[in-house]
């Protein structure tokens, strides 16, 4: 017995790896299949509820103050690649993501409804967002190239050129609401959010500075 | 003499073949400039892949294809004296070929194709890319049944006869191809099309690269085959002397088709897909492969010596300076030769499972095939289109002389690009990199072999230029009034009267491929469908 304990002593830290995919959504046939079945046309209906929040055309908000009251930025969710917003929609329903609205909303949103949503909102036309003259010269070096002293790999590697996404859970981010984009990635970097796949985000967001996911955000927010 | 139709036939093939070595070429000196990261202006990841892939697949699929069809149909028509057989049916390989060429080219160019040349799914491209290689290689197997028919109608004809040598060889290629290409043929059909059309979701990459491995070794036979036929039937008639060995030439031929087949988990020696017992018995293949290409350096360099004795050279190593040093063709065989001997070293380490491990994924592996791919063979395909232009033209060929300085610089050229190349892969260069942007005393130790491999690359570019330059000054050049140069095939030193069946026919040997091909991949393809594994969704587009 005590043997048996030693082993489950040194497997511990194995198991405890293992455990940290971050989400219980795995691409499968089944699952890609769930997704790409998903109608366009319940999920318009579906979304009526969401506009409140998300926009008419899904287009989300920056931060704003309304009524001397502070209101979080909301993510735009059109354009948006719809396996990853399936993916997110379960890991709220499944507690591996955590927000204080969305994870009791997604209770209420079954795996065929996330489907339908997901669908409808990757058919919306990608939001045009205000561009400034900012200077994007050090954002565009980080998805370029990354930062070989800090083994920070480049951006576009997953986030594709044009921050398009990949096809399968990897977000598009092109047109994505700047100060969303900075409380993700300060939120991967406190460990807050962790629902990404073997932790590949947090990795990264830990080692950008605040300055430098600030350049990300309104990179990102301006592209088409 | 060789119709007029027919000699249109094969320079349609060229053309194709050189129009895309010279597009290829630029694309090639770019990304070496692109990979050292000297020049920021040209940092682009997406632009480098792009540029990759379509240097790949110009060099590897179209060059090569083109070029092999188009020397195939010469060969069979002046060896066997007698005119294409169904030239209908080679012109529809021809267009065949040419339209999956131009279909793969767009989305090459456009970046939606960024596979690295390669079919290593998941990683997808455009279906208009996998349709495009997959009429490219279809186009291909009609040139295959045109030589298949003409060998077999040789035979009928000429019972008991040996088949010429030239003949046999490009015969031996093109049954090579035959089986080569089905690996390919079944992963594109049934899993990247499907795949690239949203037919099928997920698609299990371990059999895709245990089908693409099936492809992926023989067709360097398939691309080098040309190269050993001028070796047997044109350098030593070219060198004033004849060949050694008929019959140990079509044994050479014979056991590249047949063991140059089951062979290609050497490129997946790393891959957990297949377990180490299959990987050491494709590994024993590809050393015993290691012995045609060894028996040919032993034949063409006897074959060197009798011509140089027969031009008066003496003593242990005095027949080499007696050689024709300024014919094209026996020059390019002796630097052909040379990197043979150097990339034929390289290929043993790359066939060794542990030193395999030593070099996997770096720079060493694009090292090693530029210098047998386009060192040995590519020069070859120079030396025999300075030989054949001027009969397929009716005109002499430009400039002998800027033939032989074309073919000096490209050997330079490849010294000096391929040494550092593998010196990168030793100190641990990744290949398959756009730029090296972690800058530590490793990286910043590796500039000084890019910037050499800059230099060698330019070189290289300038000799590609004066290839092209010669080859259109001597097709545009007035025709003379009487120009007559006729094809000359070596005759071997001992005329050979009879052959066993065995050295003059393939249906045997047709037999053994099929009963290795069986055994070597007929349990590592079929595991797939008998366990339980799991796919993986696209990736890349």
């Amino acid at each position: 017995m005590a043997r048996l304990f030693i082993l489950l002593a040194l497997l511990n830290p194995l198991i405890a790896v293992a455990g940290d995919s971050g989400s219980q959504i795995a691409w499968t046939q089944d699952t890609i299949q769930k997704v790409k079945s998903g109608s366009a046309e319940r999920g318009k209906n579906l979304a009526e509820t969401c506009k409140p929040c998300h926009g008419l055309r899904g287009e989300g908000t920056n931060v704003e103050i309304k009524d001397g009251e502070t209101l979080p930025a909301i993510p735009a969710l059109a354009g948006q690649n719809p396996f990853y917003m399936f993916k997110q929609l379960r890991d709220y329903y499944n507690g591996d993501r955590l927000h204080e609205s969305m994870s009791s909303i997604a209770k209420g949103i079954s795996e065929e409804d996330a489907a339908d949503l997901s669908i409808w909102f990757s058919s919306l036309a990608l939001p045009i967002q205000e561009a400034d003259n900012q200077d994007f010269k050090k954002a565009k070096t980080m998805v370029s190239q990354g930062d070989g002293k800090r083994i920070l790999p480049p951006c576009f590697t997953c986030h594709g050129a044009d921050g398009q996404g990949e096809k399968i859970d990897i977000p598009s981010l092109a047109g994505q609401r700047s100060d969303y984009f900075e409380r993700t990635l300060m939120q991967y970097r406190s460990g807050e959010r962790h629902n990404d796949i073997y932790s590949r985000m947090r990795l990264i967001a830990k080692q950008l500075t605040k300055a430098e996911i600030k350049d990300l955000a309104y990179y990102y927010q301006q592209l088409r | 003499m060789v119709s007029p139709a027919d000699r249109k036939l094969t320079i349609f093939h060229l053309w194709v073949a050189f129009a895309a070595f010279i597009v290829a070429s630029f694309l090639g000196e770019y990304q070496v400039l692109e990979r050292s990261g000297f020049i920021p202006a040209l940092d682009s990841p997406t632009v480098y892949f792009a540029s990759v892939s379509t240097h790949g697949v110009l060099m590897g699929f179209v060059l090569t294809t083109f070029f092999i069809m188009g020397f195939g149909y010469y060969t069979a028509t002046t060896s066997l004296n007698t005119p294409i057989w169904n030239p209908k049916l080679a012109w529809y390989g021809f267009w065949i070929s040419l339209t999956g060429t131009v279909m793969a080219a767009v989305p090459l160019l456009t970046g939606k194709a960024s596979v690295l040349y390669t079919f290593y799914l998941p990683m997808q491209a455009h279906v208009a890319f996998y349709i495009g290689a997959t009429l490219l290689v279809v186009g291909s197997w009609l040139w295959c049944a045109v030589m298949l028919v003409m060998f077999r109608q040789w035979k009928q004809a000429n019972p008991k006869q040996p088949v010429p040598l030239a003949m046999f060889a490009t015969t031996a290629n093109a049954l090579l191809w035959v089986w080569t290409s089905v690996g390919v043929a079944l992963e594109v059909l049934f899993q990247a099309i499907p795949l690239a059309l949203g037919w099928i979701d997920t698609v299990d990459a371990g059999l895709a690269r245990t089908l693409f491995a099936w492809t992926l070794h023989p067709i360097v036979y398939f691309w080098l085959i040309p190269a050993y036929i001028a070796f047997y039937v044109f350098v030593p008639k070219q060198a004033g002397g004849y060949l050694f060995s008929d019959e140990i030439a079509r044994a050479a031929f014979i056991v590249l088709a047949v063991f140059g087949l089951p062979i290609g988990f050497h490129h997946l020696y790393m891959d957990p897909a297949q377990t180490s017992s299959w990987k050491l018995l494709h590994g024993v293949g590809t050393l015993i492969v290691s012995l045609p290409t060894l028996v040919t350096g032993f034949t063409v360099i006897a074959s060197l010596e009798i011509a140089g004795r027969l031009r008066g050279g003496t003593g242990l190593f005095g027949w080499i300076g007696s050689l024709p040093w300024t014919n094209p063709m026996v020059l390019s065989v002796i630097l052909s030769l040379l990197m043979l001997i150097l990339g034929g070293f390289g290929g043993v380490i790359n066939a060794s499972y542990a030193m395999n491990a030593m070099i996997h994924n770096t720079a060493w592996v694009p090292g090693h095939f530029h210098l047998i791919f386009a060192g040995t063979t590519v020069i070859m395909y120079f030396a025999i289109a300075y030989y054949l232009w001027p009969m397929l033209v009716k005109k002499p060929l430009f400039s002998n002389s800027l033939a032989l300085v074309q073919l000096w610089t490209w050997f330079i050229g490849m010294g000096i690009l391929t040494t550092p190349w593998h010196v990168l892969g030793l100190l641990g260069q990744p290949r398959r990199l756009s730029s090296m942007v972690y800058n530590t005393l490793l990286t910043l130790a590796w500039k000084p072999y890019e910037l050499a491999m800059i230099f060698g690359g330019l070189i290289m570019l300038c000799s590609a230029c004066l290839f092209i330059y010669n080859l259109v000054k001597t097709q545009l050049s007035p025709a003379p009034e009487s120009f007559i140069q006729e094809i000359e095939y070596a005759e071997p030193i001992r005329p050979v009267a009879a052959l066993p069946e065995y050295l003059n026919d393939f249906t045997l040997w047709n037999r053994v491929i099929a009963v290795l091909m069986a055994i070597s991949f007929g349990i590592p393809i079929l595991q797939f469908f008998f366990m339980d594994t799991y796919g993986s969704p696209g990736w890349g587009y």
